[in-house]
């Protein structure tokens, strides 16, 4: 990664701005409105092919490859001018283009890295197998067994709460292959085709009637061990990786993405028949905007850290917990504002952000930030114990 | 003129923590104290090169109002500051009589605080006899009192007034935070003389005024979260040592998630004054509206901590002797500052949903 040039940084966003007015459908949100699963998948691939054509889809990839080898600061205007742009999310490739690709690119084979590379720039959907439906906020207690027979693993179990599994090639599974040491030390992390035999999987109906995530049954399915990332029992390592390789872009761009969705909300609140047009409710968006400012100057702040290789436990748990319950108030607020008319069963703006304007449905959807990827109370504990240096529970084993 | 050498914030607050120690280990008296404050050159820190200041950027006023406000503090720095940011405009553009009450400000020959910064809420016409500005804080120990008024004939004004006699009666009043050393100020219109009052009018007083008012807003979302820092770190340090029920309070959940929710707010909030002043120093046109958000951020903190602090240290925190009152109290009167909540979040929302409709259109 070179040292970003403010010209350079200047230039691309120029660029990607320039490209974002050409190439974005502008009457995107309708097309996406109540679709269909099949014209959801259809959107999301033409949109991956669009912006994997133009570079946009893999700047913080390793130079060498396409679009790759962007510092931080380019990675950040992309994802600064996809924001302001109001450009769809790219949901379905979200765990292809960072999880599974960073995962690879530094855990990965030579031969891994050849097969399964390209082939996430031509499309390939992964999704995750990591929680387990006991073990939750508690990863590493997993129980889905491999045990290996000659050149397979032979796995048996259950995941959950897998993002769009059901429309995915290939998953990152977590596994355990030894039983007699600590938790941690008997995961194995494997590549797994989602065709393989004894692969069921079925997708999770959430509050929303949408089926974002899914459950995936693995009955005796036969793994090669050349699908193994890492050493056997050191999947709890590479798991580190993926969980930490989204460095801070996504949660920059879901602020960025809040911050323009003020104007959805200002709009609510300036209805022409007067709803929501009252002093309180003006008084809570000033409050709002308040944090919305403070969340931007927290992700500043995490991607400076970022940037100068010194990410703190502290500046990412803030993030996370912070971003979490500004998008409850401001979800809140505007499902308030509006009145029965959100109550109305509407249908959702698919990969629409967070902030749709289905004030129902986003104020639900909201949930997903305080539970998903560290639950707020994952985040408390993380605050309370690493940064704030209170004692940890005797009683909870680790 | 050559840019001013920068001071390293950390290094400054260090010497203010130090300074402020020794002063509460002498038990200095509050004018020497302030005198002290001066030699020490934080009054004149954001004030210009050119009006006689240490021309140092917002950032390190914020940094320094953090450090004192994690004591809560009897001086009038907030509001000598505020006054002093608008003088320095003034004097910057050309006006003598602002530069005469700034150098007496910075030298200590007067104590300039800063009045009512809003307008709407002091008419000032020849037909009403005097006007009131209510309890202001820190006007029991000034000698000189700036605040804006408007007038039928000049529009917007700002004036400065001597607390001795004249126009201006000040009446000392007694506060629950002891901090603020409130006075209710009456104005006497009949005796104010516009030749040595008046410090500007119409536009140039409305760019007074604004700045005015960003800099106090700044000064105190800094000095909020320099107390809700600190009282949240001695109520850590103290649950860490209180045992009941044979280990730590530190260790039980329920108080641990309130800690953690409350240093979060405290990052989140310090984070927007930190943008709020790069903003102003950056002389961008939205750093008023910036400044107005972070000390909402500020103030709001400050009140939750203050508050839990409170609660989470048990009887001892409720008794006089213990310092969570005084944080408690001074969180509560921070907010009353410049009028009510509520009336600051309606002219905010004003100028906010300004800024919002100028946005680009979202896609439908």
């Amino acid at each position: 990664m070179s040292a970003p040039d403010p010209s350079a940084v200047d230039a691309l966003r120029r660029d990607v701005r320039g490209w974002l007015e050409r190439a974005l459908d502008p009457g995107w949100r309708t097309r996406m409105t109540g679709a269909t699963t099949a014209e959801f998948v259809a959107f999301q691939r033409e949109w991956m092919h669009s912006l994997v054509a133009a570079g946009y889809a893999t700047p913080h990839w390793q130079a060498g490859w396409p679009g790759g080898g962007r510092s931080l600061a380019e990675q950040r205007v992309i994802a600064e001018e996809m924001a302001r742009a109001d450009a769809p999310r790219l949901m379905l490739y979200f765990v292809s283009l960072y999880h599974a690709a960073l995962t690879l690119m530094e855990w990965g084979s030579e031969a891994q890295k050849a097969r399964h590379l390209p082939a996430i720039l031509q499309g390939e959907v992964w999704c995750q197998g990591f929680s387990e439906p006991n073990a939750g906020s508690d990863l590493a207690s997993l129980r889905t067994r491999a045990e290996r027979h000659g050149s397979v693993y032979r796995v048996n179990g259950q995941k959950i709460w897998s993002t769009l599994a059901h429309h995915a090639d290939y998953c990152l599974l977590l596994v355990r292959t030894d039983t007699s040491g600590p938790k941690q030390a008997g995961i194995s992390f494997l590549l797994m085709d989602m065709r393989s035999k004894g692969v069921t999987v079925r997708p999770i109906r959430q509050i929303t009637g949408d089926e974002e995530f899914g459950e995936i049954f693995l009955d005796d399915v036969e793994v090669p061990v050349s699908n193994r990332l890492g050493a056997e029992n050191e999947g709890w390592r590479v798991a580190q990786t993926t969980l930490t390789s989204e460095r801070g872009i996504t949660i920059l761009e879901l602020s960025e993405r809040l911050h323009h969705a003020r104007r959805r909300l200002a709009a609510l609140l300036a209805g022409d028949d007067g709803r929501g047009g009252d002093d309180q409710y003006r008084r809570e968006l000033v409050q709002v905007c308040a944090r919305i400012e403070a969340l931007r100057g927290l992700v500043a702040e995490l991607m400076a850290e970022i940037e100068s290789g010194q990410a703190s436990i502290a500046k990412a748990a803030f993030v996370k917990l912070f971003y979490a319950r500004v998008l409850r108030e401001f979800t809140d607020l505007a499902l308030r504002a509006a009145g029965p008319d959100a109550q109305r069963l509407a249908p959702l703006v698919l990969a629409g952000g967070h902030e749709t304007g289905n004030w129902m449905a986003d104020y639900m959807n909201s949930f997903v930030w305080s539970i998903a990827g560290g639950s707020n109370e994952i985040q408390r504990n993380i605050i309370a114990e690493r940064v704030l240096g209170m004692p940890r529970d005797a009683a909870v084993a680790r | 003129m050559d840019e001013p050498s920068l001071l390293d914030p950390a290094e400054l607050r260090d010497a203010a923590r130090g300074l402020l120690a020794a002063a509460e280990a002498q038990e200095l008296a509050p004018e020497t104290l302030w005198n002290t404050m001066l030699e020490a050159g934080w009054l004149a820190l954001g004030v210009s090169e050119d009006s006689g200041g240490l021309g140092q950027p917002m950032l390190t006023v914020a940094a320094l109002l953090e450090e004192v406000g994690r004591r809560p503090c009897t001086q009038p720095l907030i509001s000598a500051t505020a006054a002093a940011a608008m003088l320095d405009l003034l004097s910057r553009q050309g006006s003598a009589q602002a530069r005469e009450l700034l150098d007496a400000a910075l030298s200590g020959r007067a104590r300039v605080v800063c009045g009512d910064l809003d307008p709407a809420c002091a008419p000032l016409a020849g037909f009403v006899p005097s006007i009131v500005l209510g309890d202001v804080p820190h006007a029991a120990v000034a000698t000189h009192l700036v605040f804006a008024a408007k007038c039928a004939q000049r529009g917007e004004v700002l004036l400065a007034l001597a607390g001795e006699g004249g126009a201006l009666q000040i009446e000392p009043q007694s506060g629950w935070d002891e901090t603020r050393q409130y006075g209710r100020v009456v104005v006497n219109t009949a005796s104010l003389d516009a030749a040595t009052s008046l410090m500007a009018a119409a536009a140039g007083a409305g760019e007074a005024i604004r700045r005015g008012r960003a800099v106090l807003d700044l000064a105190i979302a800094g000095d909020s979260l320099g107390g809700a820092a600190a009282v949240l770190e001695a109520t850590i340090v103290y649950m860490k040592q209180r045992v009941q029920f044979g280990r730590t309070i530190a260790s039980f959940q329920a108080l641990k998630h309130r800690c953690a929710d409350l240093a979060t707010e405290v990052a989140a909030a310090r984070a927007a004054l930190m943008r709020a002043c790069a903003a102003m120093d950056a002389d961008r046109p939205d750093a008023p509206l910036r400044a107005a958000l972070a000390r909402l951020a500020a103030g709001a903190a400050y009140c939750a901590v203050a508050d839990e602090a409170l609660q989470m240290h048990g009887g001892i925190g409720f008794t006089w002797e213990h310092a969570c009152h005084r944080y408690l109290k001074r969180a509560r009167s921070a907010e009353t500052i410049g009028g009510s909540r509520a009336a600051r979040l309606d002219a905010i929302a004003a100028e906010l949903l300004g800024e919002i409709r100028g946005e680009r259109i979202l896609a439908t």
